[in-house]
């Protein structure tokens, strides 16, 4: 179910490029919802090309959404996860920072445990 | 209710001849159910006819509350629109929608269209909240699973952070380190310049020590002469008169305490205390013919036994120990570097107990050389 979300996250990462709060939200929502990474990677190929347009962009795409029916409390729900999920990928690429620059300096907390963590 | 009295009432109401017989039935199977009368009189209405009467009948046996009454049996609303709303009702319309439709607009057959309406997009939310359980269910256990790995980034950055602070914690100890050994070199510093001053101190000592050899080698010599003197004065012939012993005293000093101290001697000289008399003057000795065979320094004129006898009875005391010493060094079969050694223990000051303790040691003479400085050293350390 998360996968989808993963995946978008991590291209995201890829691009080294500064994407927006709106757009990242908007991208994992979309990666969540459709579960279909080609497109969500298409997505991410064009918010990162374009520079300007990305409300039209997130329109666009958003059209693709449009059909799905739920309850708002089903929604709120996902949107919860996908908020959580993101969250902890932002964070773990942060202390894998941290731990790589401790880890220059010979300092390894716990890294084997790290590694079971994904 | 009675029956007599549910009758007295059928037959009042029917003397009205405002109801048919059939509402006058309903009337009274109201009654007979059990019904109260205040109850049956609330659609007892002239503008009620008998299918509006049922309806409302219907929803007091129903035991509805009187709000959800008002908006089936709205005013204006005819029998078979109460009759439809009733049915929706009950069928589960909310009453919301219930109110909405029954407005009084729509006929029954447009009203029964909208809850038809109404109930398919009931039963279609039925079916997807017969699904959604499960999905919300892998939901929930999805934001459980993400919950638990954020708590494990939440322990993994407590280590790291601990793992932060140890390190800030070294870099202070690190810090202390370097301190102390500059302190610790400081003092290596001091403690170095200190046994420069120490070692200066022990070679000053020694040269002194040298210094005091020779003087001891001096005073042995004096010491001879002295014995030739003393033997000689027994042979000084005793003066006639003090003045007669002042013309044989001489001295480099002239003037007033001259006189002073040849007075001072004179009178001692009468006393018959002649070494008192003799000190601090330089005494020609003389022979029998009155030749002067001897000078003799003495420095003191009160002291009554002079530095010399002094230093001749101390050197007396030891004389002993020293020949014993000689005899030690004798009898050790001390080989000649070993010999070395022990004159230079002597000349270095060591004591007599050293020395006797060095000799029959019987170590190697680079091993004395060794010990002697340790001794040396100690000697100052103790001095």
């Amino acid at each position: 179910m998360l996968k989808a979300v993963d995946e978008a996250v991590i291209q995201m990462q890829e691009k080294q490029a500064v994407f927006s709060e709106a757009d990242k939200e908007f991208v994992t929502q979309f990666a969540f919802h459709t579960q279909d990474g080609e497109l969500t990677g298409k997505l991410i190929e064009e918010l990162w090309e374009d520079e300007k347009d990305h409300e039209d962009i997130r329109k666009r795409y958003g059209t693709m959404l449009a059909g799905r029916e739920n309850y708002d409390w089903v929604e709120k729900v996902e949107n919860l996860l996908v908020a959580l999920e993101t969250y902890l990928l932002e964070e773990k690429a942060a202390m894998d920072k941290v731990a790589a620059v401790l880890d220059s300096y010979g300092i390894s907390p716990q890294m084997e445990e790290t590694q079971k963590v994904r | 209710m009675k029956e007599k009295d549910i009758s007295v009432y059928i037959s009042k109401i029917e003397r009205t001849k405002k109801y048919s017989q059939e509402q006058l039935q309903l009337i009274e199977t109201d009654l007979q159910y059990g019904l109260d009368i205040t109850d049956v009189e609330r659609y007892c209405k002239p503008e009620y006819d008998y299918s509006q009467m049922k309806v409302y009948s219907k929803c007091l046996r129903s035991g509805f509350p009187d709000d959800i009454i008002a908006v089936i049996c709205k005013d204006g609303l005819s029998g078979q629109q109460m009759t439809v709303t009733l049915e929706y009702f009950e069928k589960g319309v909310s009453i919301e929608t219930v109110k909405q439709i029954a407005d009084g607009s729509l006929t029954a057959a447009n009203m029964q269209k909208e809850y038809l309406g109404v109930l398919e997009k009931l039963d279609e939310a039925q079916k997807v909240a017969r699904q959604e359980p499960e999905y919300v269910k892998s939901l929930m256990e999805e934001i459980r699973n993400v919950v638990d790995k954020i708590d494990y980034q939440e322990k993994r950055y407590d280590a790291l952070n601990e793992k932060l602070v140890e390190l800030e914690s070294v870099k202070r100890d690190g810090q202390e380190k370097k301190k102390l050994e500059a302190e610790i070199k400081e003092k290596d510093q001091l403690l170095n310049s200190q046994q420069d001053s120490i070692n200066q101190a022990n070679v000053a000592l020694a040269r002194l020590r040298k210094e005091n050899e020779e003087l001891k080698e001096g005073l042995k010599r004096m010491d001879k002469q002295q014995g030739t003197a003393e033997k000689e004065t027994g042979q000084i012939r005793k003066p006639e008169s003090s003045q007669g012993i002042n013309s044989r005293v001489t001295d480099k000093a002239d003037g007033p305490e001259w006189s002073r101290r040849k007075t001072e001697a004179a009178s001692e000289a009468e006393n018959g205390d002649y070494s008192a008399f003799l000190a601090g003057y330089q005494v020609v000795i003389t022979d029998r013919t009155g030749n002067a065979i001897a000078n003799i320094p003495i420095e003191k004129r009160k002291q009554k036994k002079s530095a010399a006898a002094h230093i001749f009875s101390r050197i007396g005391n030891k004389k002993k120990p020293r020949q014993d010493i000689i005899r030690q060094v004798i009898s050790g079969e001390l080989e000649k570097e070993q010999l070395v050694q022990i004159r230079i223990a002597m000349e270095r000051g060591l004591s007599e107990q050293q020395l006797t303790e060095l000799i029959n040691s019987g170590v190697s003479a680079e091993q004395m050389e060794e010990i002697i400085e340790i001794a040396v050293l100690e000697n100052s350390m103790d001095g």
